[in-house]
């Protein structure tokens, strides 16, 4: 018999993990850089500059940056720099907060509607037609005239919207992967339902919803902020970078930082999470994929 | 037919229906397999022969279902099984190959997590217990390598590969019958034979039986025990592999052949059964084979008796369904 020739697959140099970050669009390594700076400024920005965003210094009202205000000061004399860092702290955590409940919900009433069918998919999925056509805005307003402003006021108002894209979502996906033959492999071998739920169905949905998810992100990062500017979120004296710019406005002229400063960072946080949505989802070595 | 020790599979009067209403899929269909042994169902596409292999194991699509006949598996009825004894047939006592074995790996697990499920889940071994198992199976179905292609994802291996590994998650098993559903026919033909090959070898080794069910009567000859022909839901002839590839009775198998040895007409052009398979299932009455059958045309007496009335399966170890052959015997 002839010498068997076999082929040995080459070693794995990088890992399957390492292999899908290296493939990524730019977009998503641009939107992690600069969503972790964001990130690690609002976590360590309290310790790191002592000035205290509450603090009033009336004589020192509405300075250009400086040394000691990095950012100048508001119609108040309160530090511009400390009241961003402990504004985003509770927008992004608002936003965040909504985003997760809004996932967790969506895509068990998805993956329950794709999977079990019949009257819960009638009503579930109606359900979710009904809501989204209802924009978050207008059940926030509603919502604060129930139970008053603020954080879980505008996270219940957020989630209750909120949880409808992902739902459709994950119906579209669990109708998709249940029809693929992997799914009838596993079924084929005596598998349980739950273990092929947790084992071939949950892994085969994560990347498209994380992507959207994180495109949500960033839209909700525009929303709690829109909300706070109509003064439907969080309440004065507490900061928030809406509600900085709504009390920017009278001084606009005289304190342009005053708005630069909140409307920048709302823009740069809802642009790196979009990215990283949009990075996610681009292999930039398939550019037609 | 007999109810022996020996008897694996026991089909009986299979009729499958779409749950609307509408012609039976599959049309009282009966066969018999015995432990160890090969049998290949044959027929052209939307025959049949994949929804018989679907209802044996309960895994038909929504909107078909079984609405009479029973299939009995190593002496249990498996029409009346619940959930979890199911679970416990499928893998453990009928294992299944099929035709796209890339689709059937998920694009998210490696190799040997997907082979090691019926071990880790069937039969309760130990992560580190089973996947020393899933390399040595991975070995025996002939993969090179093995180390290494264990921590391969499905997007990685060949299309051969992938049914090699399929065949090994089927083992795993340790099935009693492997049903192969077409396992070859998206691989080329080099690997068709060392894909059919394996199988055999593997067959010889663990002494499960195989329902192979294809459309190529030349991958059957050689490797069936038996031979069962399919033609509009029903079984047309059913008999020893040899016995059929050389005196085929039914003129639906004999065409059959000719067509699949590629043999051309005395004019040069290669044989097509003339007509489709699709419309048979509309005659109310009458040899369903009957529109496409040479000698139903050719012989007006005969033309007659194959349109208005079904011949049954008759013979003796050796079955067909046709007027013109049981004439034949009988004279």
């Amino acid at each position: 018999m002839a010498a068997e020739l076999s082929l040995t697959p080459a070693r794995r140099d990088i890992g399957p993990l390492r292999r899908f970050l290296a493939t990524r669009h730019w977009t998503f390594a641009a939107g992690c850089t600069i969503f972790s700076i964001v990130l690690a400024i609002l976590l360590a920005g309290p310790w790191l500059w002592s000035l205290d965003p509450a603090a009033q210094n009336i004589v020192q009202r509405l300075k250009p940056p400086s040394e000691t205000y990095w950012l100048g000061t508001d119609n108040l004399g309160r530090d511009v720099f400390a009241r961003l860092v402990e504004g985003g702290r509770f927008t992004v955590t608002i936003a965040a907060v909504s985003v997760v409940i809004s996932v967790v919900i969506g895509v068990a009433v998805g993956i329950l509607a794709g999977r079990i069918g019949g009257w819960f998919e009638e009503i579930s999925m109606r359900l979710v037609d009904l809501l989204i056509a209802i924009p978050d805005t207008v059940i926030a307003i509603f919502l604060v005239a129930i139970f008053g402003p603020g954080h879980v006021t505008l996270i219940v108002a957020l989630t209750i919207v909120g949880w409808t894209p992902y739902a459709r979502l994950a119906r579209g996906l669990a109708l998709q992967v249940n029809a693929m033959d992997y799914i009838r492999a596993a079924e084929v071998l005596g598998m349980t339902r739950r273990f092929i739920l947790i084992r071939h169905f949950l892994p085969n949905l994560i990347r498209p919803i994380s992507a959207v998810t994180f495109l949500r992100f960033g839209h909700k990062l525009i929303t709690v902020g829109g909300l706070s500017y109509l003064g439907l979120g969080v309440q004065p004296p507490a900061p928030d970078w809406g509600l900085m710019l709504a009390a920017a406005q009278p001084y606009l002229d005289r304190a342009p930082m005053l708005m630069i400063a909140p409307g920048l960072a709302i823009f740069v946080t809802a642009l790196s999470v979009t990215w990283i949505g949009h990075g996610l989802e681009i292999d930039r070595t398939r550019p037609h994929n | 037919m007999s109810h022996d020790a020996e008897t694996l599979l026991s089909v009986r009067d299979l009729t499958v229906t779409p749950t609307g209403g509408g012609k039976p899929i599959i049309d009282g269909l009966s066969l018999q397999i015995r432990r160890g042994e090969i049998v290949a169902l044959v027929g052209e596409s939307g025959s049949g022969k994949s929804m018989t292999a679907l209802a044996i194991t309960r895994l038909l699509p929504r909107g078909l279902r079984i609405t009479s006949g029973e299939v009995v598996f190593a002496g249990r009825d498996v029409t009346a099984m619940s959930g979890d004894d199911l679970n416990h047939l499928r893998g453990a006592g009928i294992g299944m190959l099929f035709q796209q074995p890339h689709a059937m790996l998920d694009p998210t697990a490696r190799v040997r997590t997907q082979v090691a499920e019926p071990l880790t889940i069937g039969k309760g071994l130990s992560r580190r217990a089973a996947f020393a198992r899933v390399i040595d199976l991975m070995r025996s179905v002939r993969i090179p390598a093995p180390e290494a292609r264990a921590m391969a994802y499905s997007h990685e291996l060949s299309g051969g590969m992938a049914q090699r590994v399929m065949m090994a998650t089927a083992l795993a098993a340790e099935p009693d019958l492997l049903i192969a559903d077409e396992p070859t026919t998206a691989l080329d033909v080099t690997v068709q034979a060392q894909i059919l090959q394996l199988l055999k070898a593997e067959q010889a080794r663990r002494h499960f039986a195989i329902l192979l069910i294809t459309h190529d009567l030349t991958v059957v000859q050689a490797f069936a025990d038996r031979i069962a022909v399919m033609y509009a839901g029903r079984i047309v002839e059913e008999g020893p592999a040899a016995r059929i590839m050389d005196a085929p009775q039914h003129p639906y198998t004999r065409a059959l052949i000719r067509c699949s040895l590629l043999e051309p007409e005395a004019d040069g052009r290669l044989l097509s059964i003339p007509g489709s398979g699709s419309t048979a299932r509309d005659i109310g009455c009458g040899c369903r084979f009957a529109p496409r059958c040479t000698l139903a045309r050719g012989d007006s007496h005969l033309h007659d008796r194959c349109h208005q009335a079904e011949p049954g399966l008759a013979g003796h170890d050796h079955t067909v369904r046709c007027h013109a052959s049981q004439t034949a015997s009988a004279a």
